[in-house]
């Protein structure tokens, strides 16, 4: 169902939007999945952390090529029960996440998914998550979803292996 | 195991917290119930306590001041991260020319000067209109009296910071300035402020710019307890500047005409809601502003110095093993200073059994007492050290102790008297005849 509204979406996107959408594995070598792109929207590296808990914060860096606000509403995952848009807040000194609404991501600015930031939450993880696994999601906004994979690192990482990386 | 892991996460912090500590208890009570079953040594254990009550003292104070020590140096780790973040609550999003977020952090929230680019008029003008921002204000320092910084920013940022004023009223015009909670400086009074801050402030650079104090503000627990907040507009206007207003615009406060504006090294932003924070920071990210959230910059500080954190329960727990490791020693020779005694007890008919537990019971009366003392001690600590950190930094501190230090307590207890079992072993295993001979 979930697809078939994307590929609906995302016909909707070609239609508005000349460039190519496309699942973007842009690496020199070929061997990159850390990003996504469609319609100008473009989502890289997406990382979590290795748990064994049943929720898990995740982070991605979106680029809003496109010529339009374009609004992250959540994501999906076959491996949580759901995944939520939260922020991060200190309350009384001791981190907290809040539930979110969809926040705009205005066009040609770049929205950061980064820990003590604004990040996915997945509820009802199903397995643990390992250093070095990848799983898939796909990250929801108010014009259709970006398919890409999660890299998941260390239980202390504060950054994407790849971070400081343009790929 | 699944199934234990998420009844246990179905629990509240709350019953986890009890749960914990009394399942760390639980090897000192299991081992109490088996050592005393069926007898009562307390009268004889109370009197071995009162015969040798300096040389006990001596041990229950050893080990109070090792668990002293360590729930001290864990709540105050606590009371000095929470007291930052609570100064910097109100902080929510923070706008400056690219550059160091902590550095920005320390010179907006902390008030601890550092020298950055302006941000200009244009740019204040764009954030202060944009449909989502209910506050922006300027944060301008550079000037000081004493040891006050002097702080020039708007009417709405000081009813943001305090609530209603402690004291008197907001400031209305150029000259008058209102003053944190600890500033001494009464209303009415005037200074001249010194430009620069610190010992190097060129005092009388600004000269016939006299302030008078016309407000207080409520305390913050903050460094802006001892900061003079005044218009923005007066800290142009003794540097020379434009005042943000048209020439002949005697004003104060916002709208600010871009044409006019000096600049601003920091802008305090504020949404109503919490996401259109996010949106903010992302729209002033840009190649001129820098958008950082102090919670987040000032979380990850806090996630760096989990190491240190590490570092001191680690030096919290060797330096309790360190003291266990004394107290058995000195255990094992105070069982020789009743070894006569015990050896009578045994000879008249007592069962060994009987003897072991008077000796444990002993034991565990020591450590029993010392780490209820050390408790004492720790919160006696922490509250001496909490007043001079507060002193010394202007944030307020407020380290309680908490369910970590009653963890780690319980954790010694009952490490302590589980290994408290040896030395009543070994007064048990003493040869009869040559302690009655000796």
């Amino acid at each position: 169902m979930i697809r078939t509204v994307r590929a609906a979406v995302l016909a909707g996107l070609l239609a508005a939007v000349p460039a190519v959408a496309e699942e973007a594995h842009g690496h020199a070598d070929g061997d990159s999945h850390h990003e996504a792109e469609a319609g100008g929207l473009r989502a890289v590296h997406a990382w979590t952390r290795a748990t064994s808990d049943t929720t898990a914060l995740i982070f991605v860096d979106i680029e809003n090529g496109s010529d339009k606000t374009v609004s992250i509403v959540g994501a999906e995952a076959g491996w949580a029960e759901t995944v939520e848009l939260v922020g991060f807040q200190l309350k009384d000194g001791e981190p907290a996440w809040v539930a979110l609404p969809p926040v705009p991501v205005k066009a040609g600015t770049e929205m950061v998914l980064s820990p003590d930031g604004l990040a996915l939450r997945a509820i009802g993880v199903k397995q643990p998550l390992g250093a070095g696994e990848e799983r898939n999601i796909e990250i929801e906004f108010d014009t259709g979803h970006l398919d890409m994979v999660l890299q998941v690192e260390a239980a202390d990482a504060r950054a994407h292996s790849h971070a400081g990386h343009q790929h | 195991m699944e199934a234990i892991t998420a009844w246990w996460q179905g629990r509240s912090a709350a019953t986890q917290d009890v749960l914990l500590l009394l399942l760390l208890l639980a090897p000192a009570i299991l081992a109490g119930l088996a050592v005393l079953r069926g007898y009562r040594p307390y009268a004889l254990v109370g009197a071995m306590l009162w015969r040798y009550r300096f040389t006990n003292a001596l041990f229950v104070a050893l080990i109070a001041v090792s668990v002293g020590i360590g729930v001290g140096l864990i709540a105050q780790e606590r009371g000095l991260r929470k007291g930052t973040a609570r100064a910097a609550e109100k902080f929510d999003l923070i706008v400056a020319a690219p550059g160091s977020e902590v550095q920005m952090l320390l010179a907006a929230v902390y008030l601890q000067p550092v020298d950055v680019p302006l941000l200009d008029g244009p740019t204040y003008d764009a954030i202060a209109r944009h449909e989502n921002v209910v506050l922006a204000a300027p944060i301008a320092y550079g000037d000081s009296f004493g040891a006050s910084p002097v702080i020039g920013t708007t009417a709405p940022f000081v009813a943001h910071l305090s609530g209603d004023l402690a004291a008197g009223r907001m400031f209305a015009a150029l000259g008058e300035a209102v003053a944190g909670a600890a500033v001494p400086l009464a209303i009415g009074d005037a200074f001249e402020p010194a430009h620069g801050v610190g010992a190097s402030a060129e005092h009388g650079a600004h000269a016939g710019h006299a302030l008078t104090v016309v407000g207080r503000m409520q305390p913050t627990g903050s460094p802006w307890d001892r900061a003079i907040l005044v218009p923005v507009e007066s800290v142009w206007a003794v540097h020379g500047l434009a005042t943000g207003h048209a020439p002949g615009d005697a004003r104060i406060g916002p709208p600010f005409d871009p044409a006019f504006f000096p600049g601003t090294p920091a802008i305090l932003v504020r949404a109503e809601q919490l996401w259109a924070n996010y949106a903010l920071r992302s729209e002033f990210t840009t190649e001129r502003t820098m958008a950082f959230f102090p919670g987040a910059v000032l979380a990850g500080l806090h996630s760096m110095l989990g190491d240190v954190r590490q570092v001191m329960s680690v030096m919290a727990v060797l330096t309790q093993v360190l003291v266990t490791a004394g107290v058995l020693a000195g255990l094992v020779i105070l069982t020789r200073l009743y070894a006569r005694r015990l050896a009578l007890l045994r000879a008249i008919g007592a069962p060994a059994r009987f003897v072991f537990s008077v000796v444990w019971c002993y034991a565990a009366a020591l450590i029993g007492a010392g780490a209820l003392l050390g408790v004492a001690v720790g919160l006696a600590a922490v509250g001496a050290i909490s007043r001079l950190v507060t002193a010394r930094t202007d944030i307020l501190v407020e380290a309680t102790l908490a369910w970590p230090e009653f963890h780690l307590v319980a954790g010694f207890v009952s490490l302590t008297v589980l290994l408290a079992l040896l030395p009543a072993f070994m007064a048990v295993s003493r040869d009869i005849t040559s302690d009655l001979r000796s």
